[in-house]
């Protein structure tokens, strides 16, 4: 069974997101997942928490050899950029987003051309409902 | 355009997961007409010659935008407008004559685009706009076209309406509406007020609407459809800063645009947003179809920055307010044609009027001296004043309009939308007028970030406003000088005096009622109300008239947005709205000027002054004595009266016998000798017959106290000119509940016959011996696909101590709970727990993963554990919170906490294993921090206001307390406690206290005044304060160690050396006394000297009070 974690470039549409183990150089094994309901949060006057912001999501990818990650990073040209993804809601439930991928401003170290602990972060998470 | 949002916006406004997108459009015109210049401009006519011309010329339309430069498409001559539309086959093109655009080359490349922007018309010798004779502009005007929203963002396949109704033409009515959809597929009602139009290609459109009045006169107006899509996207490489508005001048946004080398002036510019709503797309606004829109202006050219070597420019886009602050202008006069003293009958065509009125003189200058009319919705109230001449010479097109719309009192400010509104401001409408004005929205602490930020007016802006003006007979050709004065006629020593002068006015009841309404505004109770609002919020603006309410401490207040910024934080999409807002004012009552006429000249100030009257002979009547020299001085043990106090050894009787045996503080009405108020530490004893045959009776015990258990009576008073009104000051337990104590304030009005109990609530409301702060969080962890530990946090959760803003309240957290819950579907390996650490660099407690202390057993594993500290009192709050029996305690943690933590902090850590893979955890965290009640401050000073009794003031160690209803209510007065207050004899909000951490200080209206009155800041106990009702002066026991008397505002010792000082009491005539432990002290001459009447009291005891008795008879 192909993964449920999958990507696909703005300009192709929602239409083409491809599992991530699909790709042309696959990224396996599923990325842990972090899922943000809100970009952060401000306190009220009455003493609540008010959540503001788009959702986020990060996907960590424990070991992610080179050709992996420069199979991910061809999503993301310009360091960030509009990408389709399938990944868990707050609930878990895999859903179709439009978001804003960013790759990880410092690279973590490579060794033994693995990278480790890799987090590629989506900010601006908007649904999409299939028609 | 404003409304009131409704409750589903409301909903939308206090949701979570609000964000926006905010895009800009910067206009790019397209290009109607080319041509090059065949020569320099022709001043005499201000035109340009040319040939070389590309397009159809007859589509160039007057007051198009025209750009001048030595390149195509360039700009660096200048950018003006075309003056008179060519006719088809000119080669010359008349632009503005303004003066600044003269430097027009031979083969310049002329652009003339499809655009209209705010211009001045400069007037030339008898003409306007340079040439343009008079003909009967001033008969019949011309209507002026309003479009609703002269600009839309929508998406192609979209419909969008306008709603010309609000058009409007002076001295007549609108006839006749003819739209015109450039580029539309198809619209409806083009010849209604409102129209749609169906755009499907994406594009930029031009709107023509033409109105025609019943007049016969017609003009035309433009507006701008974007339609979005393929062929029209907003900019990249743009950041938008904050959006401002102010009142006055609307609104203004500063940019940055990366790669930008054609940036222009005048450029149109149109900010919009993509906004959500609980991570729902979807904007909400007051006005249909633009609910999108955040701001329309152009770019102001001098604004424009290119650093040198920088890929970037940076410019302000302005609403027409502050684009308009830069548009040069000439000065504009009017004159009423039958106003006889400027000789009307001389004046060119243009600068006089028939029945000149406020409003035609400001359609003179939005249609004649500009273009505004033809690039702006401009509403202008019904203020059809009557004036007899209107001139302004303010260099700016804004200024001459705020300056002619002065005039009328009104002003000239301007919306996010652009729209142009010239009205009265809501503060100077009459009050029962405003309930037409929408409250866009009431705010609640639920609404705004933090707290708001108040400004409290501790006295008013101004003692007295005025209002001046004239009122015009336009039959008679006369002025009638009108005026009037709120509250009424007040010296200037009572503070600023503000006067609004040169009003036209209908009727002197008109100007009465502007006094009262400006007084009203100048002294509303809040000065300024401002926070953040953390909302995609496009309802409130700075105008049309409206209202934002705020629920402050129960009370709903009426505010009035003045200051306003649109936030957006590009990174998390966040938007907030700062507000600052003033506060409603009412109507003071107000008087007429009389100025003078030829009935009543007026007065003629003489060359010198007039001789001063000679001094009076005879000394001013001096008070009435304390004849005898009658004073009563009540001590810890014995209470005496003695009736020659002026001896140098007076005689002292005791009074006590059959009275109180252990009196704490004591008060005399000023009404009679022969009552007396004792009161002890349980009872409140009344002594009749003083200075006869002393009578005492109980009449209240701690018994009867209702709400609680007595502790102790503290201070007496009686009202000022009471006899019968006492009130006395004592704390005890409230709701019997250990520990839990509270001031409360007994009242009587008849002399002690009956009492009624009032208990001062301090700010932990519920009758708990313990409070409580509670978080929450939840965090949805995702996914686990491995069998594997996993390890996952939640963000810390700080706790702030409680109370240490209030001096002698101290909390301390004496237990602490948390409830984690993770949600998953394997309960058996999941795991979380808490540990408690402290910071060994702060000091602070922190709480964090307690590693294996957790064990989960049900079928969404839950975490339930309930941590004792340090001892049986946190074991107590938690039981008698969670209930008894549901609390499982972990002990051993005692020393993790000091008691004098300034916080706790929470970080949680859950960790699983889990076998299954692709298994969901959600986990949420609650956790709670119980800290003590602390004992309530003990009260130490009681006053009564002279002028109103109902004002009782109550000072403990940490706070003041107000009641202005005879103590059946509380508030405070000032977070800072008292040693002793002493309430202004003529002011009822005004009072002097001795703060209890140092200092006298003047308190007006709950708001210390100014710096301290006396330079000491050490903590001063049991000090007592006097005051001389004639002179003024202000005794104070400081320290118990010396007399100091405040005399021209400067503070001289009189008395030192004392010790343990209390009683201070003052007569009139500058009779004053006092004691300390062994003297009793006594001076007629205000305190520079005094004499030890103790005479041969023996066994003297505590001093308590002394009361020096009013003349007998």
């Amino acid at each position: 069974m192909s993964s449920s974690f999958k990507i696909a470039e703005y300009e192709d549409g929602v239409a083409a997101l491809t599992a991530l183990d699909e790709l042309t150089t696959a990224v396996t094994p599923d990325p842990q997942f972090f899922f943000y309901t809100y970009a952060s949060y401000v306190k009220l006057g009455n003493g609540t928490i008010r959540g503001v912001g788009p959702s986020a999501t990060e996907w960590l990818f424990a070991l992610l050899t080179l050709d992996q990650r420069n199979q991910l990073a061809e999503y993301c040209t310009a360091g960030s950029a509009q990408v389709y993804i399938a990944t868990p809601d707050a609930e878990g439930t895999f859903t179709n987003y439009l978001a804003t991928m960013s790759l990880p401003e410092e690279e973590p170290p490579i060794k033994g051309g693995l990278l480790r602990n890799y987090v590629i972060r989506f900010d601006f998470l908007e649904e999409q409902i299939e028609e | 355009m404003t409304r009131a949002a409704n409750a589903g916006e409301l909903t939308k406004l206090r949701s979570h997961g609000q964000w926006a997108r905010w895009h800009v459009i910067i206009d790019k015109p397209d290009v109607v007409y080319t041509c090059r210049s065949t020569g320099t401009l022709v001043l005499s006519s201000y035109y340009i010659p040319f040939d070389g011309a590309s397009g159809t010329q007859t589509n160039v339309l007057k007051d198009m935008t025209v750009l001048v430069g030595s390149t195509s498409g360039g700009s660096e001559r200048g950018i003006t407008r075309v003056r008179i539309a060519p006719d088809g086959d000119d080669s010359d093109l008349h632009i503005g004559a303004d003066p600044s655009f003269g430097n027009v080359q031979n083969d310049d490349y002329i652009t003339v685009l499809n655009d209209f922007t705010p211009f001045a018309k400069p007037t030339s010798d008898v003409n306007v706009d340079f040439d343009t004779e008079y003909l009967d502009e001033f008969e019949d005007f011309v209507p002026v076209p309003v479009f609703g929203e002269r600009v839309a963002v929508i998406n192609a396949g979209e419909w969008v309406d306008f709603d010309a109704s609000a058009s409007w033409v002076p001295g007549s009515t609108i006839s006749g509406y003819a739209w015109t959809f450039t580029g539309s597929l198809e619209s409806t009602g083009d010849d209604t007020a409102t129209p749609s139009a169906h755009y499907a290609v994406a594009g930029r459109y031009r709107v023509d609407l033409t109105v025609t009045a019943a007049n016969g006169k017609s003009s035309v107006g433009y507006g701008w459809v974007y339609v979005l899509g393929d062929g029209l996207s907003p900019e990249t490489g743009v950041i938008i800063e904050d959006l401002e508005g102010e009142y006055q001048v609307g609104w203004a946004c500063k940019m940055i645009a990366y790669d930008r080398p054609t940036i222009k002036d005048r450029a149109r510019v149109v900010l919009y947003s993509e906004d959500y709503f609980n991570n729902t797309a979807g904007s909400i606004g007051p006005v249909t179809d633009r609910e999108n829109l955040l701001m329309v202006g152009w770019i102001i050219g001098e604004t424009i920055i290119r650093e040198p070597g920088q890929d970037y420019v940076e410019f302000t886009v302005g609403g027409p307010g502050i684009f308009c602050e830069s548009v040069a202008t000439m000065p504009a006069g009017l004159v009423d044609a039958n106003y006889p003293e400027d000789d009307a009958a001389n004046l060119p065509e243009w600068a006089k009027m028939s029945a000149l009125t406020i409003t035609k003189g400001l359609h003179y200058l939005i249609n004649y001296r500009s273009t505004l009319a033809k690039v702006c919705d401009i509403y202008i109230e019904g203020f059809n004043v009557p004036a007899h001449k209107m001139v302004s010479d303010s260099e700016s097109l804004w200024g001459q309009l705020t300056e002619y719309a002065g005039q009328g009192l009104m002003d000239v400010t301007s919306d996010r939308y652009g729209h142009i509104y010239i009205q009265r401001d809501i503060a100077l409408m009459p009050v029962a007028d405003r309930s037409a004005y929408p409250t866009v929205m009431t705010m609640t602490d639920a609404d705004w970030t933090d707290e708001l930020a108040i400004i409290r007016r501790q006295r008013g802006e101004a003692a007295m406003a005025e209002i001046e003006g004239l009122i015009y007979d336009a039959a008679a050709g006369v002025i009638i000088p009108v005026g009037g004065r709120a509250p009424g006629e007040m010296p200037s020593a009572h503070g600023d005096i503000v006067n609004i002068s040169s009003i036209s006015l209908i009727s002197s009841a008109g100007v009465l009622q502007a006094a009262g309404l400006l007084m009203g505004k100048l002294n509303a109770e809040y000065e300024s109300i401002s926070g953040v609002h953390p909302a995609n919020n496009h309802f409130i603006d700075v105008c049309p008239r409206q209202y934002v309410k705020f629920v402050i401490d129960g009370a709903t207040v009426g505010a009035f947005p003045r200051r306003l910024t649109l936030r957006h934080d590009a990174e998390s999409g966040a938007v907030a709205l700062e507000f600052d807002c003033e506060g409603e004012g009412v109507q003071y009552s107000a008087v007429q000027i009389d100025y003078p006429d030829e009935e009543n000249p007026p007065i003629e100030i003489p060359d010198t002054p007039p001789t001063p009257p000679p001094p009076p002979t005879d000394p001013p009547e001096e008070p009435p004595e304390a004849s005898g020299a009658d004073a009563v001085v009540v001590t810890g043990s014995d209470i005496r009266i003695t009736a020659n106090l002026n001896e140098s050894s007076p005689t002292w009787t005791s009074i006590i016998s059959g009275g109180p045996s252990a009196p704490l503080d004591s008060d005399m009405p000023e009404t009679t000798n022969d009552i007396l108020y004792v009161i002890e530490a349980e009872s409140v004893w009344k002594c009749t017959g003083v200075t006869g045959t002393p009578s005492w009776s109980e009449v209240w015990d701690g018994a009867s106290l209702g709400g609680g258990t007595i502790k102790e009576l503290t201070r007496a008073r009686v009202a000022p000119g009471s006899a019968d009104l006492v009130y006395v000051l004592g704390y005890g337990e409230y709701g019997f509940v250990a520990g839990n104590n509270k001031p409360f304030v007994l009242r009587s009005s008849n002399g002690g016959l009956t009492w009624q109990e009032s208990w001062i609530q301090d700010a932990l409301p519920e009758s708990k011996s313990y409070t409580v702060t509670h978080k929450t969080i939840s965090k949805s962890m995702g996914v686990k696909s491995w069998p594997y530990w996993h390890y996952y946090g939640v963000e810390a959760m700080e706790f702030e101590r409680i109370g240490d803003d209030e001096p002698g309240q101290v909390y301390n957290p004496i237990a602490v709970a948390y409830w984690a819950e993770e949600k998953i579907v394997d309960p058996s390996y999941d795991r979380a727990s808490i540990r408690v650490e402290m910071d060994e660099d702060t000091g602070d407690c922190i709480i964090q993963d307690h590693s294996h202390t957790s064990v989960h057993n049900t079928t969404y594993g839950a975490g339930n554990y309930l941590i004792d500290w340090p001892g049986q009192t946190g074991r107590d709050a938690l039981e008698d919170y969670f209930g008894a029996g549901s609390v499982s305690f972990w002990a051993g943690l005692n020393y993790y906490m000091p008691l004098d933590a300034g916080r706790v902090k929470f970080k949680y850590q859950g960790m699983s294993q889990i076998n299954t893979p692709g298994l969901n955890i959600t986990c949420t965290l609650d956790c709670w921090v119980f800290w003590n009640k602390p004992e309530i401050a003990k009260p130490t000073a009681l006053d009564v206001a002279r002028t109103n009794s109902n004002y009782v003031y109550v000072g403990t160690e940490n706070k003041v307390w107000k009641s202005t209803d005879g103590g059946f209510t509380w508030a405070q007065s000032l977070a800072h406690g008292s040693n002793d207050i002493h309430v202004d004899p003529q002011l009822a909000g005004v009072y002097y206290h001795w703060a209890a951490d140092g200092g006298l200080e003047l308190v007006v209206n709950d708001a210390v005044s100014g710096a301290d009155l006396d330079s000491e800041t050490a903590a001063v106990v049991g000090l007592r304060l006097a005051r001389d009702l004639n002179s003024g002066r202000l005794w104070a026991l400081k320290g118990q160690t010396s007399l100091r008397v405040r005399n021209n505002a400067a503070w001289t010792d009189q008395d030192t050396g004392l010790s343990g000082a209390r009683g201070l009491h003052c007569y009139l005539g500058g009779k004053l006394i006092y004691l300390d432990d062994s003297t009793i002290l006594y001076s007629t001459d205000y305190g520079a000297t005094q004499a030890d009447k103790k005479g041969g009291w023996t066994g003297y005891g505590s001093p308590i009070n002394a009361h020096l008795l009013r003349e007998t008879a």
